[in-house]
């Protein structure tokens, strides 16, 4: 797996301009914390999010708040018995463990959503 | 101390990206221009599928290309060679393209007088997946010699594209690269995947790919 984490600094300066409006709108002084749905397919990395979101709302509403990430697993649908299951991917190939069937569908695991944020 | 309020938002990570992808959406619909993003891993062979479909569809049809490899003026000059225009970008050490990249980028096209674009994705299968650039279509690359079991590693990359192209095939008969695991694997993550399988060496699924990307042309076009 490759290791990069620039990817969270472009995801987090866009994920900043969204908090940041939306206090604004709602005539908040301080933004206290900011809840994600994130799936694991995503490759997000809670702590890259955190360290660039500090870097970033320094001097702003949102400086000091916390980011909350709720991930959410890579689920599957099996084809033959349709019992939906979650499934560590990159650890090979996801069998039903009802059915021990093969085939399937990807069902969630690409969440990319804000959430709610906690203001003061 | 004073109370904490919940505010509800309920909005994509990058809903400023995907807002203005889809504007530039639209203006390739207005203007009947087909555009596909092209990703895969440095090295998989997107350059060599590109300059190949050139040659073989630069007479019929009006080609630019958007080049997003970083800091590198190679790939653009290979395009110029074949007559066509490109537009390079300087992306830094960005690890992918993002839509404000491709709205630059198409004030230097003439959108009336070009039939097709084919953007260079800067090489990468993780951070391009999670980046709308307005495109008609996602291909993504992937090369014999990276293995069958990408599919597992990056799926992101497999649910979010349209065509998958398998390039380097000459390679196949060296290597334990099993298709079958691949196709199956693919389909999991993406039903409506379609799947091409290249070699820019022997000439293999080259004619597919054109074929596939006239029908794409002529449906944008009408």
């Amino acid at each position: 797996m490759e290791v990069s984490h620039i990817h969270e600094l472009a995801i987090t300066e866009s994920l900043l301009k969204i908090v940041l409006k939306h206090a604004e709108d709602n005539n908040a002084e301080k933004v206290v914390s900011v809840q994600l749905q994130v799936g694991e397919m995503r490759d997000i990395t809670e702590e890259w999010m955190q360290r660039y979101f500090d870097y970033l709302s320094k001097g702003t509403m949102a400086e000091g708040a916390k980011i909350m990430i709720r991930t959410i697993p890579v689920t599957f649908r099996c084809e033959g018995c349709a019992h939906i299951f979650s499934a560590d991917i990159r650890k090979g190939d996801p069998v039903c463990p009802l059915c021990s069937g093969r085939r399937g569908q990807v069902t969630g695991g690409n969440e990319f959503l804000i959430v709610s944020i906690g203001v003061i | 101390m004073d109370k904490v309020r919940l505010i509800d938002i309920k909005k994509t990570i990058l809903s400023d990206n995907y807002d203005l992808a889809a504007e530039i959406r639209q203006e390739l619909r207005q203007n009947g221009v087909f555009m596909l993003n092209i990703m895969a891993s440095p090295g998989a062979g997107k350059t060599s599928l590109i300059i190949e479909t050139l040659r073989r569809m630069k007479e019929k049809y009006h080609f630019a290309v958007i080049e997003g490899d970083i800091e590198s003026q190679v790939d653009a000059e290979k395009v110029a060679k074949e007559g066509v225009s490109a537009v390079q970008l300087r992306t830094g050490g960005s690890c992918h393209l993002d839509a404000p990249m491709i709205k630059e980028a198409l004030k230097k096209i003439d959108l009336s007088a070009t039939d097709v674009i084919l953007i260079e994705n800067i090489g990468n299968l993780v951070c391009p997946a999670d980046f709308d650039l307005g495109q008609t279509r996602k291909a993504m690359v992937l090369s014999v010699p990276e293995g069958d079991d990408k599919a597992l590693k990056y799926p992101l990359m497999f649910s979010v594209s349209d065509l998958l192209v398998v390039s380097k095939t000459d390679y196949l008969e060296y290597s334990d690269f099993n298709y079958e695991a691949l196709k199956e694997r693919s389909e999991k993550l993406n039903p409506q995947l379609k799947i091409i399988k290249t070699s820019a060496k022997t000439g293999e699924g080259l004619e597919d790919f054109c074929l596939w990307l006239q029908e794409e042309i002529e449906a944008a076009r009408n």
